[in-house]
């Protein structure tokens, strides 16, 4: 049975998987902390914590919220810092089967060029996603993700810096996505990572104040799940590279319907906070599936529902 | 609530298992209370969703934890004077470090405040032949006070303070200990998303930086928290 797809087809390093079953960024660490739990070599790949220039503190507490089917997060990107990526996580992930994937953040468009030349060339690294979709921090974010002007300036730069796999995580908070995505293919994208999570609040109504020490979180998990499909949806009739789906993915058919939808790949987020073999369920219920359907190859699936 | 869990595996007080509690998206936190070969107890309230499907479990019933997790309490080797403080559900982490001191070599005293008498555990749910002294906010059982009020007789006397409760209660048990240079193991409380260290969403800030309830705590030392930086 072939599950292997190419998240980097336009590109000269090529982004192979062995399966499209990956674990989204900063729902998984730097995959190290869930390595001793379950086989995290099993996955098709693992996309890191959001990673900045410098080291971040992230926002005040409280970060979490569950809100009904979801999960409103407010984390404000707090990482080790690049230069510690390199040093601390680069070489386990060197010594790792599965490809890893670094997610990066930056507060102006330098700074996404300074991440991607540092990253660039480093063993363990197989790619990397641009992160212009954080809901949670006020410079850079979402603020880049939700112009097609921004994005295609900040995949230029990046692109400028570094020949590794790109993918661009694109926000839903905008008016039009599928103009976004259109606007990184023609800056050199590789492919395109559809959903971040959709700006939210909660209000704690004993205390009368947000929930959240941010006052605003970014909602994940299964009530995304129908946006984040559309989005992706409309998003793959509209670029010619790979579109990676991303947004409330817990079960094997809510992934295959993903992939029905147009995407050559998945990400599991919330999902692998309450099961860590999440991901690997769901790869396990989608090599049943295509062996009950009598189908050989993965891409019998993909794009199967246009 | 006891869980029956083969094979039987080590726990220490301070410890902690997150409950899958039926469909909620996050599993919850719940402190280990005591433990038995292959039995382990937690103790709770109901608060919310989680708890109140917790509190509908049938006896023989299965349900799906992950744990243990976290560090735990360090128990001074030497003969020690031991101040155990708890505040409200915070006695299930104490209980169960003072069932495994060894009563034998060290001295303990127990100080135990809840909201209410309703709100405390009787004593017969806590370890035999332990020194306590009973608070509460409202004067329904024991001296009505809160629990750090009672703690400054007992500074001169105390080589080592525990403390688990409430944000409150910490942030009142650094304010009477201010002067004092005994050294404080507190077992803190953070919204949790994993319990596992993947998330960062019960991070707090520390003097060495930024540390994850779940993975680097729940204990640390009193001192190098920043009670400031906390909110539930
Ligand atoms: C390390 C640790 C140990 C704990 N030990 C105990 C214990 O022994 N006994 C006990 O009764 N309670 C304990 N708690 C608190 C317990 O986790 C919450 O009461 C429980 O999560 C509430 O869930 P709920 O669905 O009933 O409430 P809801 O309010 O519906 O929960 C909504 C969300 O908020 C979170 N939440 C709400 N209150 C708290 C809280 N105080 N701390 C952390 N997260 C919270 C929930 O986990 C959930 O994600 C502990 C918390 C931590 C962090
Ligand atoms: C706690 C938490 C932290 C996250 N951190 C990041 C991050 O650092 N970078 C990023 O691009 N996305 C981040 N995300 C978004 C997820 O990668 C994913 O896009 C989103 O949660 C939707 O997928 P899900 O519903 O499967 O979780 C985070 C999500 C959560 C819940
Ligand atoms: S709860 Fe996820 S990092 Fe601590």
């Amino acid at each position: 049975m072939e599950l292997s797809v190419d998240l980097a087809p336009h590109n000269q390093f090529h982004l192979y998987l062995a399966n499209p079953v990956m674990v989204a960024s900063g729902t998984f660490g730097y995959g190290t902390e869930y390595a001793g739990l379950i086989d995290v070599q099993r996955l098709g790949a693992i996309i890191s914590k959001g990673t900045t220039l410098k080291p971040r503190e992230g926002n005040p507490q409280p970060r979490l919220a569950e809100t009904p089917c979801g999960l409103l997060n407010a984390i404000g990107l707090q990482n080790i810092g690049v230069e510690a990526l390199i040093k601390e996580k680069a070489p386990i992930w060197a010594s790792w089967r599965v490809p890893v994937i670094v997610n990066i953040a930056g507060d102006t468009i330098t700074e996404y060029a300074q991440l991607a030349s540092m990253l660039s060339g480093v063993a363990g690294i197989a790619g990397l996603e641009i992160n212009i979709s954080c809901p949670n921090v006020k410079a850079g974010g979402a603020e880049f993700g939700s112009s097609p002007k921004l994005a295609y300036q900040v995949v230029s730069a990046v692109r400028k810096k570094t020949k590794l796999p790109l993918l661009v995580k694109l926000t839903p908070n905008t008016s039009d996505i599928a103009q976004v995505a259109v606007a990184c293919e023609e800056a050199g994208a590789d492919g395109i990572s559809i959903i971040n999570t959709i700006k939210g609040m909660a209000i704690d109504i004993k205390k009368r104040r947000p929930l959240l020490g941010n006052i605003t979180g970014g909602l994940s998990g299964p009530a995304i799940k129908p946006v984040a499909l559309y989005m992706v949806y409309e998003v793959a009739g509209r670029v010619n590279i790979p579109v990676v789906g991303v947004g409330g993915i817990s079960s094997t058919e809510d992934a295959i319907e993903f992939l029905m939808a147009g995407a050559t790949a998945v990400q599991v987020g919330t999902a692998n906070l309450s099961r860590p073999q999440a991901a690997l369920e769901i790869l396990e219920g989608l090599e049943e599936f295509m062996m009950k359907e009598g189908l050989s190859d993965i891409s019998q699936i993909i794009g199967a529902a246009r | 609530m006891w869980l029956k869990i083969s094979p039987a595996f080590a726990v220490l007080p301070g410890q902690f298992f997150m409950v899958k509690c039926g469909e909620n998206l996050l599993r919850r936190p719940f402190s280990i209370y005591s433990s038995e070969d292959d039995k382990y107890a937690i103790v709770y309230r109901v608060v919310g969703q989680g708890t109140a499907w917790l509190s509908k479990r049938k006896e023989g019933e299965e349900i799906n934890i992950l744990g243990p997790l976290g560090n735990s309490f360090e128990i001074p080797e030497g003969e020690c004077n031991m101040l155990l403080i708890a505040g409200g559900l915070g006695i299930a982490s104490i209980s169960f470090l003072a069932e495994k001191i060894s009563t034998s070599v060290h001295r303990v005293k127990l100080l135990y405040g809840a909201h209410d008498k309703d709100c405390l555990l009787p004593p017969s749910f806590l370890p035999d032949g332990l020194d306590i002294e009973f608070v509460t906010d409202d004067g329904s059982f024991g001296q009505k006070s809160l629990v750090t009020d009672l703690a400054p007789p007992y500074l001169g006397w105390a080589e080592q303070i525990f403390a688990c409760g409430p944000l409150a209660m910490l942030r009142g048990l650094k304010k009477v200990t201010a002067a004092s240079t005994i050294p404080i193991q507190v077992s803190l409380e953070a919204r949790m998303g994993c319990g596992l260290g993947v998330c960062y969403g019960c991070a707090i800030k520390t003097k060495d930086g930024m540390k994850l309830v779940c993975h680097d705590g729940p204990v640390f030392q009193l001192e190098n928290v920043d009670l400031e930086s906390m909110a539930i």
